[in-house]
């Protein structure tokens, strides 16, 4: 329940009267109410009057439309009817209902109900919110359990591979509420605990294992040449990989890891017969490369030119992978090799495009948090803190005169437990782990292994996994863990956490100084693609793989480009506080040379203009981009590979950039089924689906967005006519036409996109709402409508720019209140 | 692994048994015990049940007959399971009450709580792991939740967690059959055990951290309580059961598939060791996610993804295609049946005593529609042999075919979330 009422309110007793016997039951309210404030007994009878008037003949038992019934909401709102309320509310504000063809109310009749109806509704919930909180029990996210451990450690292995998919709500994983937890997951969460605990034990008692390796072109290339098979080949003293589709071609089984890590390969490349307007698209991928497990994971892309250059990738091996380097780009002439191997010469005549590989370097790496290395020292020191270098005996035990092991546990333990729990930790709270460490020693377990016992009990505590915070006004530690796992994912630093020691987060401009400092952080670089992950769903980019004989030009590089677009852009909205329309309606974008082919953006700018690297791109005035709306991967995640549904993409724009609350589709009525054989349109099916009237009040809130971006097809390229299956024949012309909720007609998505622009404040309490939702850990509910409205308000100056709205709000009560 | 062979060369004595165990807990069901010890409760043959679960619904045009009844003419899919047809019923116009939500119902699928279409509400408990909390203590897993792929499944506990998926047979057969050496052992056994100290140390912590937060954390903090309390009671379980040598069959450790897109010899590597997992008694209650793919399935006359076949929209090529897949889908599970109708238990055969269940959240996949979802029933003691044609515009309620598998297995209950009453013309 979004709600979350456990106690029903002083304000609202429920009461039991037939709807019909609202005189009578008047009575037995005054009787009974006599210990409640008269206003809530009124206001109740206020709305149920104006229930019976204007609802009661659609919406009754009998004749329940879209399968509402007045009755659900009783006398007044419940905790079990709460959203009911706010529904009917909400639909009577927006004048959606009663609707035009009946009996509208009267201006002073509506006004008082919505009113009154606010208030309580309001006070409802604000009571509630008082007393226990908007945020209940929030616990770390995957992402962010995998941060805190890396952090807290030293270390860089990947953790979050091992835990279960977790649940999103409105996409966010850090909402409370849909977090959950059982002996499943308890037991996940120690295994990961275990690996983390293992890995920082492994590599705090051992040498360096950081290494590196060159490899000639001879190296790299397969080991006898006259073997037809998929390594490169020597050419002219160099490695070389021809453009075909063969699997796992380009493998560099020299690569392969001994033992899993992270893994640097830079090389030396140049193209072979590089086309004239363009660079050749290649992508280093990493798999075991053999024919059971043929499955391989992107770790990047490059563009190739005639002159040779150095690329650099960081990659996660598993024990026994390897990297395969090749040209990917699926719109470049195929090579044919015959029986999915290739003879060396094989490729030369048939003049392909091609991959030159002259040197390569091979490092095992450690990453820290914010691009640094992080050493065997630096994990040493988070394990054993100031103990002295060989204080550590090969088997465990503590060889040190200065400190014996019952005194140095209680240093350690104190410490390590300040970190994980993100606070300082008084002496009721860590006694009983120290004493279990103690227990430990005491049955002759070394002093590592006793340590690390007690280290496994700190990562399991609630203190650790949960959020700490205590109803009303958070203290300063609480509002330290809020800003660092919204801007960073991760646990606060020592700068933030000495803030807070002196309680210097409270006040809204110190908590400011702190974001703008932690902004310019090396760690907040992900904060942009973390954000998109979950608010924008690209996580979920690659969940459909695009028809690839509908959509030839699709393939991994395009997706990689998409991402970084987007990424971009919004990197860009952040840091120049650039105005939350730029969401709608923006002349520039980011575009690598690969992405501006795809777009169709001029190619002759293109031959000169694009590189490897996204960079930002003026769009000329006539091109149909414009806005993220417009994004590649904005339209690839909301279509289904196949086929655009305006419904599907309509719904997501009114959820994620609108800020149009879609209530969910009534039962019973079946979805379209979309057909693409050609002789219908969407819109055709659309309109016979929206001819019953209960379809026909939610989809005139949700096509028009859907339908302005109809031009776009389910791989995120322009079309004007919808596609026929495995025919070379245009289909039907799209019409991207319809009229905005409100009734103002477009001819196309411009004509749409000027409309949305003109509600900036909308599009800003929108944004204000996610950034809420992902940042404290609980969705904006109907008490949160006033402060997003202040928000925005306090906003207004900058245009409402991107960066201000996220910064209104940290600074705001709603952000360090629980 | 086509032909599996279980052979129990060592009889355990039953005070064998219960001398390894250090706690005292319910006797477990052992097969291996039963000549020696044929009496009373013992003798009771297991009754198990099996829910197997896609992503991507099956086409109901060709999976549900034009005819109902006991004489119905079989449709494309079913055609091939006809030598079979008596151990089956295949069920249409049924579906759970209130839920939607497209791919989201898939949390329904197996708790019926329509918790899909907001994404906020809590779920509650699934079908099987009902079974599993109140009769899983009886073999050495409570249940097995088992996907094709990944972690995601539909089984879910009490307060609303979804358990966990194990997506490798070869993990899978080790942690039934294969014992470790004995120095991996006891070092398993003292983590189990220090788990079990640290779970102790951690439900006090967090007793005293409920105190310092509000009135709505405690509610959350209590179900980490009592997650903390449930794992340590299932590590005392297994650290007994560790005590216990697993069952051996006659059989080698299975090879995972590496690729993905072979979904179907996924789904048959699987079956085969939830079969040897069923024989051996090692657990009851499996809830096995087959999941979906976007990939192409190796399969002759394929050349499109599943996912995108899945959303034909009515192209006769792509629907063509859709249907060799799922036909594929539907043969494999007709051999697991086959394959647990071949053991004998007791004189009945393991598939007598298991319900097998396939379905999905999606009835039509083209449009994610969560009504009219495939359901095919075997086994357990049901009446079979037909089809249950219900209302296609006005749905049965499915849930109460969970009522059924409750009572085949032995819980005396007559509803399960929406289902107030076991299903029309099974029994």
């Amino acid at each position: 329940m979004s709600t979350n009422i456990h106690h029903v309110s002083v304000l609202l007793i429920a009461l039991c009267c037939p709807a019909t016997v609202v005189a009578q039951s008047a009575t037995i309210d005054q009787q009974r109410a006599t210990s409640q404030p008269r206003s809530a007994s009124a206001v109740a009878l206020h709305a149920k009057a104006f229930f019976n008037t204007h609802c009661f003949d659609c919406h009754n038992a009998d004749n329940a439309e879209a399968g509402f019934d007045v009755e659900e909401l009783g006398d007044h709102a419940t905790a079990k009817n709460f959203d009911r309320w706010v529904e009917v509310f909400d639909r009577v504000a927006d004048g959606e209902m009663p609707p035009a063809n009946m009996d509208r109310p009267k201006k002073k009749e509506l006004s008082s109900f919505l009113s009154e109806t606010r208030k309580t509704l309001h006070q409802r919930q604000q009571s509630q919110f008082d007393r226990l909180g908007r945020v209940q029990g929030r616990r770390l996210s995957h992402l962010q359990l995998e941060r805190s451990l890396h952090d807290q450690l030293g270390i860089d292995v990947p953790l979050t591979i091992h835990m279960p998919e977790e649940q999103r709500t409105e996409g966010f994983t850090s909402i409370a509420a849909g977090q959950s937890i059982s002996q499943h997951q308890l037991k996940t969460h120690l295994a990961v605990v275990d690996t983390a605990l293992d890995e920082a034990f492994r590599r705090a008692t051992s040498k360096p294992d950081e290494w590196s390796r060159q490899f000639s072109a001879k190296q790299l290339a397969r080991q006898r040449a006259n073997r037809r098979c998929r390594e490169p080949e020597m050419l002219n003293g160099k490695a070389v990989v021809w453009t075909a589709n063969t699997t796992y071609y380009g493998r560099l089984p020299v690569t392969t890891a001994s033992k899993e890590g992270w893994y640097r390969m830079t090389f030396e490349a140049n193209g072979l017969n590089v086309p004239k307007d363009h660079g050749i698209w290649c992508t280093i991928r990493s798999g075991r490369c053999i024919s059971s497990a043929p499955m391989l994971a992107t770790v990047g892309a490059f563009e190739l030119t005639k002159d040779k250059q150095q690329y650099s990738f960081v990659g996660w091996l598993p024990k026994g992978h390897m990297f395969e380097i090749r040209p990917a780009d699926q719109t470049l002439k195929q090579g044919r090799f015959a029986g999915g191997q290739i003879g060396s010469g094989e490729g030369t005549p048939q003049k392909v495009c091609g991959l030159a590989m002259s040197n390569a370097v091979l490092e095992r790496v450690h990453l820290g948090p914010d691009g640094t290395v992080s050493t065997n020292d630096v994990v040493a020191k988070m394990l054993f803190g100031d103990l002295p270098k060989r204080a550590l005996n090969k088997d465990g035990s503590l060889n040190s005169k200065a400190i014996s092991p019952e005194k140095a546990v209680p240093r350690l333990m104190t410490d390590f437990a300040g970190r994980a729990f993100r606070r300082p930790v008084d002496e009721a709270t860590i006694q009983p782990f120290i004493e279990f460490v103690l227990q430990q020693l005491r049955n002759k377990e070394t002093f590592a292994d006793a340590l690390r016992s007690g280290y496994r009990a700190i990562l399991c505590s609630p203190r650790f996994l949960y959020f700490q915070e205590a109803p009303g006004a958070l203290d300063d530690y609480s509002i330290a863990s809020r800003l660092s796992y919204l801007l960073w994912n991760r646990p606060p630093d020592r700068i933030l956490l000495q803030a807070a020691a002196k309680g210097k987060l409270q006040k809204p401009w110190m908590r400011l100084q702190q974001a703008q400092r932690m902004l310019a952080d090396k760690k907040a670089q992900s904060f942009v693609v973390d954000l998109a992950d979950q608010w924008l769903q690209l996580n979920d980019i690659g969940f459909t793989e695009p028809d690839r004989r509908m959509f030839k030009a699709f393939d991994t590089i395009v997706q990689e480009s998409m991402l970084k677009e987007t990424h971009e852009f919004l990197r860009e909205m952040l840091n120049n506080d650039l105005s939350v329309t730029h969401l709608i309606q923006s002349e520039f974008t980011f575009l690598n040379s690969r992405l501006a082919r795809y777009y169709n953006i001029d190619n002759k700018l293109a031959a000169s203009e694009f590189s490897g690297q996204v960079q930002k791109v003026r769009l000329a005035k006539n091109s149909p981009r414009s806005g993220l709306m417009t994004h590649g991967a904005i339209l690839k995640v909301t279509a289904n590979g196949t086929a655009t549904s305006p419904v599907v993409r309509g719904v997501w724009m009114a959820e994620k950039l609108l800020g149009i609350h879609i209530p969910s589709p009534p039962e019973n009525i079946p979805a379209i089924e979309p057909d693409i054989r050609g002789a219908t349109t969407i819109r055709e099916l659309l309109e016979k689906h929206k001819s019953d009237s209960s379809c026909a009040s939610c989809h005139i809130k949700i096509d028009p967005a859907g339908f302005a971006l109809e031009n776009f097809d389910p791989a995120g390229q322009y079309r004007k006519f919808y596609p026929v299956v495995r025919k070379k024949t245009k289909g039907l012309p799209i019409d991207a036409s319809s009229q905005t909720p409100d009734g103002r007609p477009f001819k196309d998505l411009k004509e749409f996109q000027s409309l949305v622009v003109q509600d900036q404040a909308a599009l800003a309490a929108n944004m204000v709402r996610h950034f809420i939702a992902y940042g404290t850990g609980a969705t904006c509910e109907f008490a949160d409508r006033d402060d997003v409205r202040k928000i925005v308000a306090k906003s207004a100056a900058s245009n409402y720019g991107f960066r201000t709205l996220l910064m209104t709000v940290i600074a705001s009560e709603v952000f360090a209140s629980k | 692994m086509n032909n599996l062979q279980i052979n129990f060369r060592r009889q355990l004595s039953r005070r064998t048994a219960l001398q390894g165990l250090g706690v005292s807990m319910s006797l477990p069901w052992l097969s291996a015990m039963t000549p020696a010890f044929a009496t009373t409760s013992e003798q009771q043959t297991p009754k198990r049940f099996v829910a197997m679960s896609l992503t991507l619904g099956l086409l109901g045009e060709n999976l549900n007959p034009t005819t109902a009844g006991k004489a119905y003419q079989a449709s494309r899919y079913l055609e091939p399971l006809q030598d079979i047809r008596d151990r089956f019923t295949v069920v249409s116009g049924a579906s759970h009450p209130g839920v939607k939500g497209g791919h989201r119902a898939e949390a329904s699928l197996l708790t019926a709580n329509p918790v899909g279409s907001s994404g906020k509400a809590r779920n509650s408990i699934s079908v099987d792991q009902l079974m599993a909390r109140d009769l899983g203590n009886q073999t050495r897993f409570p249940s097995l939740v088992l996907a094709s792929e990944g972690s995601s499944s539909p089984s879910y506990t009490e307060n609303g967690a979804m358990v966990p998926a194990l997506d490798s047979p070869s993990a899978l057969f080790r942690q039934l059959f294969l014992n470790g050496s004995q120095s991996e052992r006891r070092r398993q056994a003292r983590q189990v055990q220090e788990g079990r100290s640290i779970m102790d140390l951690v439900a006090g912590d967090a007793k005293r951290l409920s105190k310092e937060l509000g009135k709505g954390d405690q509610d959350r903090l209590d179900s980490y309580f009592t997650s903390v309390r449930e794992l340590e009671v299932r590590l005392a379980e297994s650290e007994a059961w560790a005590h216990l040598p697993k069952p051996k069959v006659d059989a080698s450790e299975p090879v995972d598939i590496g690729n993905r897109s072979d979904f179907i010899g996924r789904q048959r590597l699987m079956s085969d060791v939830v079969r040897l997992a069923l024989e051996t008694d090692s657990s009851r209650f499996v809830a096995y996610h087959l999941g979906g793919a976007g990939s192409v399935i190796p399969i002759a006359g394929v050349q499109e993804g599943y996912h995108s076949l899945s959303h034909h929209g009515r192209d006769e090529q792509k629907l063509e295609q859709l249907a060799i897949v799922e036909g594929e889908i539907v043969n494999a599970w007709g051999d697991f049946l086959r394959g647990l109708s071949k053991v004998d238990e007791n004189g009945t055969s393991v598939l007598d005593n298991t319900c097998v269940l396939l379905t999905s959240n999606l009835g039509n996949a083209s449009n994610h529609d969560n009504r009219n979802m495939p359901v095919l029933v075997a086994g357990g003691g049901l009446k079979h042999g037909q089809h249950l044609a219900f209302d296609q515009k006005n749905n049965y309620p499915l849930p109460n075919l969970f009522v059924n598998m409750l009572q085949h297995v032995g819980l005396e209950s007559d509803q399960f979330a929406t289902g107030t009453s076991t299903m029309t013309g099974l029994a």
